[in-house]
């Protein structure tokens, strides 16, 4: 009945490959990023410095970047490939930030229209939200009650699993 | 009565069934600690059972190659008995033994257990930092999928072989970031700075290519010198902090 | 008698018109009043009966024109443009005057909050043009002649992407009322935007999100439930406040007649909260356990539930052969042989046990008192449907035997609709009775319940008699039908005036 909205040829991948072009040229510091393959630009691995002055300092975060074919228009999802002790990280990594949700999800949307997915946002924005989300984590949406649990009430603890993370995943 | 015959027949359904995997369960368990090293056994003990037609199907189960399930609980179980041991030693055992009372019990008569033959060299991290360790809940080793990314990448060799060094200046620098850490409020080490600097710097190395090949090489180094940096930095603060924690 | 009749052929002739027989009996009356439901319009806001309300059905162009009418009255009072002040009431939700009220307090907050941007120029106009040396930041396209969009807020990409964005959020996620500037800000795109930029099919698809968020959001509106009804009923004299002391029934232009409260089929007289509860009750499994606490009885040694099925007391369970005493639950051997005067007959744990099981028993019965009378007008209701193909069946089998025309057979159309709705007020009268407290009130509610039970059980009898007998019941058919839509008119507006006063008292809370 109605044209579905697909991306048109190309728009995608085109880009990805500005996205990735920028980011090799001129990507933020602590962040690396760019397609597994390049036969395959939906599939990105990316790398995450934990953010200083936090348990995460220090520690260096995989974690690999699904875009749908109808990206920028709906958000890639982002999940980590390496143990993550974090509130917003679910137990199999999968990220919950509001930045890779669409809009339409939340039904408060008239407060945080902002800070949720649009095609003007990029790879490097949920990149650098994802590390301050690193630093901050919200309390309110959890994705890992235990992690929740331990971030709330023993921050010790916290950073002591966190940091065991940061070793274990630099094979120390 | 037609129930009574039928619940009869269930419970006994029930009895064998146990019985069968009780059998089936322990029948290895035997075996293990008589061959500690691991190597094959006769399977005698096997049809020693007397259930002639299972045995092949026991034997089958007892190949050297062959991997039981071995849970998350099982894991934690030993490990609270056995601290100073990895995730991957137990791991490894339970496999073979595919009972956490035939691990421990290895664990408590030889004291210790061997490593997997594919475990990175590396110096016993258990011990060295033995307070760190120990207090090391079982939360984190919560899932084994993940290799760290020294394994992942294959960066073993490179590991203080090639590349930089680590500056004495830059060691030093850690150590006192280390120490004076111990402050609740923590000033930003100065190595950070010194260290996001010089990830900057390598970063702006990195130009846009037109070939593919290129690309992959250059996001391959990126990748690498951001886990290596990451990894010596971190290695040389925890040598800083072994002293001080002695 | 000749004059009612024809009251009636002026009736049907009316129905006729509509395809259906008995939609000229809404709002029209018999008997007294002489309203002869000629007045196709409105007939029941010239006389009103205590149970009608005032509604209009609405086509979805009177929507249209409703929500014009809205805009129009706010963009005049605010001296916005049209399209702005469409953007503030999707905001609002269409609720004017909390519109007015946020708006003179803070002008520019709300505008921000709603996305609407006030652009210097008087008027923006919304176009799709080619940009001197202009990149897209969504596709990274940046061809020369490429078409760009952008609101008011010059967030501005390409046409293409724009027009995907717009899509995509209208026709895959439903969403009208708010979609966004594609780029990282709250501008909302207004209904020219989306039309300048969206394929026509798009947009329609979009006035119809907005239509149907229209009717929606406004407690006055309500979407005929009927599958594929497009009508909107608007009733502005009820919300959901009222809903304890009026039922409000309305029938929508495609026949369905339903409540305007819950949007189920006509329950008169039974309000909304009673139907609600009764209809759970129905429904609950736990009315299966009561019926098993209140027939039968645990062994007392082996917990196997026994039903009772002889008359003697001594039972002995089948499962544990174990004998006791159906009356006081204890050991047979205690009673000796006279059962009949057991003795433990006024220990305290009998008693309680006893009470508590009579009790349970008493409103079961009561339940299922109303439960059976309610099913068998329901069932009743459904067998109608069937009885009203054969009665157009016998119309035209009247035809041909009796000679008569098409229109002197109509009486049994007329009929069958009477026996139809009767029922279904009836079935009602049940549940709300299953509720009522019992006193005055409820006893001459009773009687006219059974007033017309009585009325449609001899209507529902020559309904059915044999064809030939049928065209020389004719005027008694029609009596009887009469007869049947005054007592239950006088039942519904008996019930109406007491829903309104107050009078009722119920068993149950139905705040």
């Amino acid at each position: 009945m109605y044209k579905k909205p697909s991306a048109k040829g190309g728009t995608a991948i085109r880009r990805l490959m500005t996205e990735y072009k920028q980011l090799i040229n001129d990507g933020p510091d602590g962040i690396s990023a760019g397609p597994i393959d390049e036969d395959n630009f939906f599939e990105w691995e990316c790398l995450i410095q934990g953010p200083e002055d936090t348990p995460f300092e220090g520690g260096v975060f995989p974690a690999t970047l699904t875009f749908p074919k109808d990206y920028p228009l709906s958000p890639p999802t982002m999940k980590f490939t390496c143990e993550m002790f974090h509130p917003n990280v679910y137990k199999d990594g999968t990220v919950c930030i509001s930045i890779l949700h669409p809009p339409g999800d939340d039904p408060n949307m008239y407060e945080s229209a902002s800070e949720r997915w649009s095609p003007i946002q990029s790879v490097e924005k949920i990149l650098i939200s994802v590390m301050s989300m690193l630093a901050e984590p919200n309390d309110e949406s959890g994705a890992n009650i235990d992690a929740c649990k331990v971030w709330r009430n023993d921050r010790a603890e916290y950073g002591r699993i966190v940091k065991a993370n940061v070793r274990k995943t630099l094979g120390l | 009565m037609a129930t009574d015959s039928t619940t009869t027949t269930f419970i006994a359904c029930i009895i064998i069934g146990f019985l069968v995997v009780r059998w089936y369960v322990s029948a290895p368990q035997q075996q293990i600690p008589a061959g500690a090293t691991g190597t094959p056994q006769s399977r005698a003990t096997a049809s020693s059972t007397g259930v002639a037609g299972l045995s092949s199907l026991a034997s089958e189960l007892q190949r050297p190659r062959s991997r039981r399930p071995v849970t998350q609980g099982m894991i934690e179980v030993v490990q609270s008995v056995a601290p100073t041991l990895t995730v991957e030693q137990i791991r490894f055992d339970l496999e073979r033994s595919g009972s956490v009372e035939a691990t421990i019990d290895r664990f408590l008569a030889e004291g210790g257990l061997p490593m997997p033959p594919n475990a990175q060299p590396r110096a016993q991290p258990a011990p060295s930092s033995a307070a760190g360790s120990s207090s090391t809940p079982a939360t984190i080793s919560s899932s084994l999928a993940f290799p760290d990314l020294i394994t992942r990448y294959h960066l073993e060799t490179k590991i203080g072989a090639d590349g930089l060094p680590i500056e004495p200046k830059l060691a030093e620098d850690i150590t006192s970031a280390a120490t004076s850490s111990s402050s609740p409020p923590p000033p930003p080490p100065p190595s950070a700075a010194a260290s996001s600097s010089s990830t900057g710097a390598s970063g702006k190395k990195m130009k846009w290519s037109g070939s593919k090949e290129e690309r992959q090489a250059m996001l391959r180094k990126q990748r690498e010198d951001m886990i290596l940096k990451a990894r010596r930095k971190l290695e040389a603060q925890l040598e800083a902090e072994k002293p001080s924690a002695a | 008698m000749s004059d009612m009749s024809d009251d009636y052929d002026d009736d049907y002739g009316q129905g006729s018109d509509d395809g259906f027989g008995y939609e000229s009996y809404e709002g029209s009356d018999y008997g007294d009043d002489g309203n002869d439901g000629f007045d196709d319009v409105k007939p029941e806001s010239l006389k009103r009966k205590p149970y009608e309300i005032a509604y209009e059905v609405l086509s979805v162009s009177d929507i249209q024109k409703q929500q014009d009418e809205l805009i129009e009255q706010v963009s005049s009072i605010l001296g916005l443009s049209n399209e702005n002040a469409m953007t503030l009431l999707l905001y609002f939700k269409w609720n004017n005057d909390r519109l007015l009220e946020h708006y003179t307090e803070d002008p520019e907050g709300v505008l921000k909050k709603a996305g609407v941007s006030i652009s210097d120029d008087d008027k923006f106009v919304y176009e799709i043009k080619p940009v001197e040396g202009f990149f897209c930041d969504i596709c990274c396209e940046d061809r020369e002649g490429l078409m760009t969009f952008a609101l008011e807020c010059d967030h501005r990409f390409c046409a293409e992407c724009y027009r995907q964005y717009a899509t995509q959020k209208i026709v895959d996620e439903g969403e009208s009322r708010n979609i966004t500037c594609a780029g990282d800000c709250t501008v909302v795109m207004n209904d020219s935007a989306i039309k300048t930029l969206v394929e026509p099919q798009v947009y329609g698809r979009y006035q119809t999100l907005l239509h149907r968020t229209f009717v929606l959001d406004n407690e006055h509106l309500i979407w005929c439930p009927a599958p594929n009804c497009e009508y909107a009923v608007k009733c502005d004299d009820v919300s959901a406040k009222d809903l304890t002391s009026v039922v409000p029934t309305v029938t929508c232009k495609c026949g369905h007649r339903f409540c305007f409260g819950c949007g189920l089929p006509d329950h008169q007289p039974s309000i909304c909260a009673l139907v609600k509860k009764w209809i759970k009750k129905c429904e609950d499994d736990s009315e299966t356990a009561n019926w098993i606490s209140a027939h039968t009885k645990e062994c007392p040694k082996c917990r196997a539930t026994i039903e009772k099925n002889g008359g003697c007391n001594h039972m002995t369970c089948r499962k544990c052969k174990y004998e006791f005493c159906w009356i006081c639950i204890g050991n047979w051997a205690e009673h000796g042989t006279s059962w009949y005067n057991c003795s433990r007959y006024d220990e305290k744990s009998g008693v309680d046990a006893r009470d508590s099981q009579a009790k349970s028993r008493a409103s079961l019965e009561r339940y299922l008192h109303y439960y059976n009378r309610y099913a068998n007008h329901e069932q009743s209701a459904k067998l109608d449907q069937d009885l009203y193909v054969r009665t157009e069946k016998k119309m035209t089998q009247l035809q041909s035997t009796s000679g008569m025309s098409w229109i002197e057979v109509q009486y049994l159309a007329q009929a069958s609709a009477a026996l139809q709705e009767c029922r279904q007020t009836l079935k009602w009268t049940y549940a709300f009775a299953f509720y009522l407290e019992r006193n005055n009130d409820t006893h001459i509610f009773e009687d006219n319940q059974q007033d017309l039970e009585l009325a449609v059980e001899h209507l529902s009898l020559l309904f059915g008699k044999p064809i030939h007998e049928l065209a020389e019941l004719k005027v008694q058919v029609m009596d009887r039908t009469a007869y049947c839509n005054k007592r239950r008119e006088n039942l519904l507006s008996d019930t109406a005036k007491g829903l309104a006063e107050g009078r009722w008292k119920y068993q149950v809370q139905v705040k």
